[in-house]
């Protein structure tokens, strides 16, 4: 089973972020999360206003009304205001900083084993009680990470294959692609994604 | 072929640590305890960034290297005891929990022993040699 792919680039960014079976697992629990986020964010916007500019002798009171009746309902998610936002067993989940602790986990461990065996790219995976990440890094220092389920072998021929036969195909010999790609600029184009998704559906170990 | 053992306290000290075959490089003091509180704080993220919802996953369990596999056992109180191992060397589970069995009878049961504080003793360092030869390292 394949969870989601990671692609880092030299300035520990992500620039490439695509996740299969983790919309089954947690659609249910997403999709109302989402829902009441934005309709909080929204109402909460629209009530202190009012309340200040009609009364400002009552508004201390009523704002901290409205924000104790916003707190003891959705004390969690009034700091969410990316769409991909969500929490699930009261933690946060958020892709943007889950991303950077992957990176800081996967930078971390690489010059563990640096120091430890003395290559330089001597780390190839490791694995917890539910998931097992698969790292693979490029000459030019782009990382590409992938998590599968603990039982999966390595998948460090795959992630290769994504740098040799996409990543080159379709992000660096497109002629308009920046350097480095700021933002994922470059990264995110339909055809890259396309050829990834399919490629990655298409393997034995996808779906086990 | 077991190249190295670590024990960390919960707190992210490194209580022991003893090298038992040549083959990784050799560290300085100061290194071996910043090796011990690295792994202690990646430890921790990587039970916190689990792909899989509503489910609670362990810290890092195997570390797969190209010349060398790291397995990480934690116990209930938050001891870790690590091994590095030859790739192809095989139950390195059981050495872990027997090592913990070794710590428990020549450590936690020695009375002028301070919990948390680094394993100097003398008992434990012959057991743990024993041990590891009994398993091929």
């Amino acid at each position: 089973m394949i969870y989601n792919l990671y692609i880092f680039d030299r300035h520990c960014v992500c620039i490439f972020y695509i996740d299969w079976h983790r919309h089954r697992k947690s659609g249910g629990i997403m999709g109302s999360n989402n829902a009441g986020t934005t309709s909080t964010t929204t109402s909460m916007n629209g009530q202190p206003d009012g309340g200040d500019s009609g009364g400002s002798s009552s508004s201390p009171a009523h704002s901290a009304a409205a924000n104790n009746h916003l707190a003891s309902h959705h004390s969690t998610t009034s700091q969410l205001t990316s769409a991909t936002s969500m929490f699930s067993d009261s933690r946060l989940v958020n892709i943007e900083e889950e991303a950077k602790l992957v990176y800081g986990v996967v930078r971390t461990l690489r010059n563990l084993v640096n120091k430890l065996s003395g290559n330089q790219d001597g780390f190839i995976s490791y694995r917890t009680s539910n998931y097992k990440l698969h790292y693979y890094e490029t000459q030019t220092g782009l990382k590409f990470v992938i998590n599968t389920d603990p039982s999966t072998d390595s998948l460090r021929p795959v992630l290769r294959q994504i740098y040799t036969n996409f990543f080159v195909e379709y992000v660096v010999k497109n002629p308009l692609a920046p350097v480095g790609h700021p933002g994922g600029e470059g990264v995110n184009n339909e055809y890259f994604k396309a050829a990834v998704d399919k490629f990655v559906k298409n393997l034995p170990v996808f779906d086990s | 072929m077991i190249y190295s053992l670590y024990i960390i306290s919960k707190a992210g000290g490194l209580m022991y640590q003893k090298d038992f075959n040549e083959g990784l490089a050799h560290l300085t003091a100061n290194e071996y305890l910043v090796f011990a509180g690295t792994f202690h704080g990646v430890h921790a993220i990587t039970s916190k960034i689990s792909p899989v919802r509503n489910s609670t996953s362990s810290g890092l369990e195997v570390l797969e290297a190209d010349s060398f596999k790291l397995y990480c056992f934690q116990t209930l109180t938050g001891t870790k005891f690590l091994i590095i191992a030859d790739p192809t060397h095989p139950n390195i589970d059981l050495v872990l929990r027997r090592t913990y069995d070794v710590y428990s009878d020549y450590v936690m049961k020695n009375p002028f022993y301070t919990p948390e504080m680094p394993i100097r003793s003398e008992l434990f360092d012959i057991n743990i040699v024993k041990l590891i030869k009994q398993v091929g390292g």
